[in-house]
């Protein structure tokens, strides 16, 4: 559903990203792991066409990105680190507006089951957004993947600034995304014991380079930490000997 | 898609009051202007009318008494005085009413009609009055104009628009759901398109129901006035449509919402203030009219002058004006009349240049304010409003120029009379000269006005153009940013 072939971007000198090779198939959670300015919210900002790449290809459900930015918007959703919305409008309204955007016309009551789906408590849905939560919010964000029927889903930082019980209950619905519907999910983290609990695989992100991938299966949680920090220090080790 | 974006920019607008201030404040305007322009419109009629009534009355009473006289009533009063000596008659209480009457739609730009005088009384003797009102400057009254539609159309709706624009494109950023609109499948402009749509088509339907609404309260024949009316709706349509596309243009650049305001308010003050206050001071620099001061004092030196030597001057006018010499008698060189009558048209013959020199510097400044109002469209839109009310400086000046015609024709006839020492009869007062306004042909649409539309729709077209050119790759910009 995800691919990146090769893919590097670079701003004026500075090089964001290097040679990205991923696959990631319908129904697979990837999440990427890195410090800030590993390259994985460039990663993102590639697959949904926000950006162009300097040199290789991503293509989303077959089509290239770069060629089709609006094509791909119709398979794609972004739940960005903070969902923001319009606070005067409810969260049945903001659904609808930004679902309608989509294309797709929803009756109040299926705009309701898709918020619910999310989550979001009935009581909650006509209550202005202004009022609402990070996590609410976030809520309202998955439930606009849901009216979309996004074939892939792009997180950045999804559960930073959520308490545990929010975290848990968001990785819950995003794994269930990706079990029941078939989404890919592309998720960018600092949080290694999410990444573990939600992902099907994990790839650690440094300077731009993709290091590692391992199946989140196979690591314990204290061997993915091993690793995550062995691969900073590997490469911040180098840089220095540079 | 237009539909749905357009439902939810409303609930937006409705939610934060934004649109709510703006109609109110646009309405409250509108109604005020139109109240202030009716009053105006309905003293100047009123004006008109006991003008009119008292002309009438007096031109009826001098006759009944030049009847009287005729049917063998002696008359016994002041020999000044006397309805069948011409002098006083065509001198003072015989003076005729040039009126110019207020067109349908005067209420929506008087802005300068108390500059610009809409009657004159003639007599044979006072041509230079004509040139006196020009200079009846209220300054507070020339720099903001009068508060009436025109001012809230040219000076008032584009702060509207700009209130209601300015952030269309940053605040979606600033507020950060441009994030979730960008990963929708709509596209970015077209959105940010609907939305300037939407917006212009609310101010634009607004205003223009507020001033149907209050036209038809002012009791404005909407029928009789429609060629003016549909100028009307489609210059404010036209100004609106620019104001949104230069806001359009500004937003494309994706800067914030402060920086948008900046630039949109310094242009309101560039384009409705500045631009048009310095051609104005342009105008009367290089093409400065002859004072009112200089008027009376040349007036003065050239009576003075005048009766000094008025057996020469009289025997110059009748070598001039032989048909004026009475046919069986000589002329009364110590009459009063042929003597101040002698002079008067001396001091006309000698402020000729003066009186020619104020109306090329007048048509002077007039062209060039004319030429150079492509720079703002609050200049040209400001000369169409004034067009379409009547109130133009184009009709003052064909108004004027009938004016003085009309002025030579009353002359002409009382000069007659006075030389041939001839009395005025009851039949005489129906042969005296009466003012009528001919309308030009000229139509309401003219080159000029044509011209002024295209330049605003053309103005509209490149600001539209850039911003659906540059908004077409907000996204990229936003995203790198």
């Amino acid at each position: 559903m995800l691919e990146a072939i090769n893919l590097s971007k670079t701003y004026n000198t500075a090089i964001a990203l290097h040679s990205l090779n991923l696959y990631i198939p319908a129904g697979e959670i990837f999440c990427l792991l890195g410090a800030n300015g590993a390259g994985k919210t460039t990663t993102i900002n590639l697959f949904m066409g926000f950006t162009e790449p300097t040199i290789g290809e991503v293509l989303v459900g077959g089509i290239n990105v770069a060629q089709k930015p609006h094509e791909i918007k119709k398979l794609i959703a972004y739940i960005p680190e903070n969902v923001m919305l319009y606070p005067t409008l409810t969260g049945l309204e903001n659904l609808a507006y930004l679902s309608g955007l989509s294309g797709t016309a929803y009756s109040d009551a299926e705009l309701v089951v898709f918020l619910q789906r999310a989550g979001l408590q009935k009581e909650a849905m006509k209550r202005r957004v202004g009022e609402y939560s990070k996590g609410m919010r976030q809520k309202v964000g998955i439930a606009i993947a849901l009216a979309k029927h996004a074939k892939a889903l792009f997180l950045d930082e999804p559960t930073s600034g959520l308490d545990p019980l929010a975290s848990n209950e968001f990785s819950r619905l995003i794994r269930g995304l990706a079990d029941t519907e078939g989404v890919a999910v592309l998720m960018a983290t600092h949080d290694l014991f999410r990444a573990k609990e939600v992902g099907d695989r994990i790839g650690i992100m440094n300077a731009g380079h993709l290091a590692s991938v391992v199946k989140a299966g196979d690591v314990s949680p204290s061997r993915l930490e091993e690793l995550y920090m062995e691969t900073i220090l590997q490469k911040h080790a180098q840089r220095e000997a540079a | 898609m237009f539909k749905h974006i357009m439902y939810y920019d409303w609930l937006l607008l409705w939610a934060n009051r934004t649109l709510a201030v703006s109609v109110s404040l646009l309405t409250l305007f509108t109604a005020f202007a139109l109240w202030n322009g009716a009053q105006h419109v309905s003293f100047q009629r009123q004006t008109l009318a006991v003008i009119q009534d008292s002309s009438q009355k007096t031109s009826s009473a001098l006759q009944a008494a030049v009847h009287e006289i005729e049917a063998g009533k002696p008359y016994t009063g002041n020999a000044f005085q006397n309805p069948q000596s011409p002098y006083p008659i065509g001198a003072n209480k015989g003076a005729r009413f040039a009126t110019l009457a207020p067109e349908p739609l005067a209420l929506i730009a008087f802005g300068q009609s108390d500059l610009l005088p809409y009657y004159y009384r003639i007599t044979m003797t006072k041509k230079q009055s004509l040139y006196h009102a020009e200079e009846i400057e209220n300054a507070a009254i020339l720099y903001n104009g009068n508060f009436d539609v025109a001012f809230v159309i040219v000076y008032l709706v584009p702060l509207l628009i700009i209130a209601l624009s300015y952030n269309i494109v940053a605040s979606e950023r600033e507020q950060g759901t441009l994030a979730m609109l960008l990963s929708s499948n709509a596209r970015f402009d077209s959105l940010v398109l609907t939305k300037y749509l939407f917006r212009f088509a609310l101010v634009d339907a607004a205003f223009s129901v507020v001033l149907i609404v209050g036209l038809l309260l002012a009791r404005v024949n909407l029928v009789e006035a429609a060629p003016q009316l549909g100028l009307l709706l489609l210059t404010t349509l036209l100004y609106a449509a620019f104001w949104f596309a230069l806001s359009f243009a500004v937003n494309s650049f994706g800067r914030n919402s402060g920086f948008n305001a900046a630039i949109l308010v310094g242009a309101w003050l560039l384009l409705v203030l500045i631009i048009p206050a310095t051609l104005s001071v342009l105008a009367t620099t290089l093409h400065p009219t002859p004072s009112r001061v200089e008027l009376i004092t040349t007036t003065r030196e050239a009576s003075d002058a005048a009766k000094k030597r008025s057996s020469q001057i009289l025997s110059k006018f009748l070598e001039d004006h032989p048909e004026l010499a009475p046919k069986d008698k000589q002329v009364d060189a110590k009459d009063f009349a042929v003597i101040a009558l002698t002079a008067q048209m001396d001091v006309d013959k000698t402020l000729k240049p003066l009186q020619d020199r104020f109306e090329s510097q007048l048509q002077a400044q007039q062209s060039l304010v004319r030429f150079y109002r492509v720079l703002s469209p609050a200049v040209f839109v400001q000369h169409t409003l004034n067009d379409i009310a009547g109130t133009g400086h184009e009709r003052y000046a064909t108004f004027n120029a009938q004016v003085v015609r009309f002025y030579a024709d009353f002359q002409q006839f009382f000069v007659k009379k006075i030389f041939r020492q001839e009395q005025m009869t009851s039949a005489d007062f129906e042969q005296v000269p009466a003012f009528r306004y001919q309308k030009p042909d000229a139509p309401l649409l003219g080159w000029s006005n044509i011209l002024n539309l295209s330049l605003l729709l053309a103005l509209t077209v490149v600001c539209a153009g850039v911003g659906l050119r540059r908004t077409a790759r907000l996204q990229l910009v936003y995203a790198v940013a």
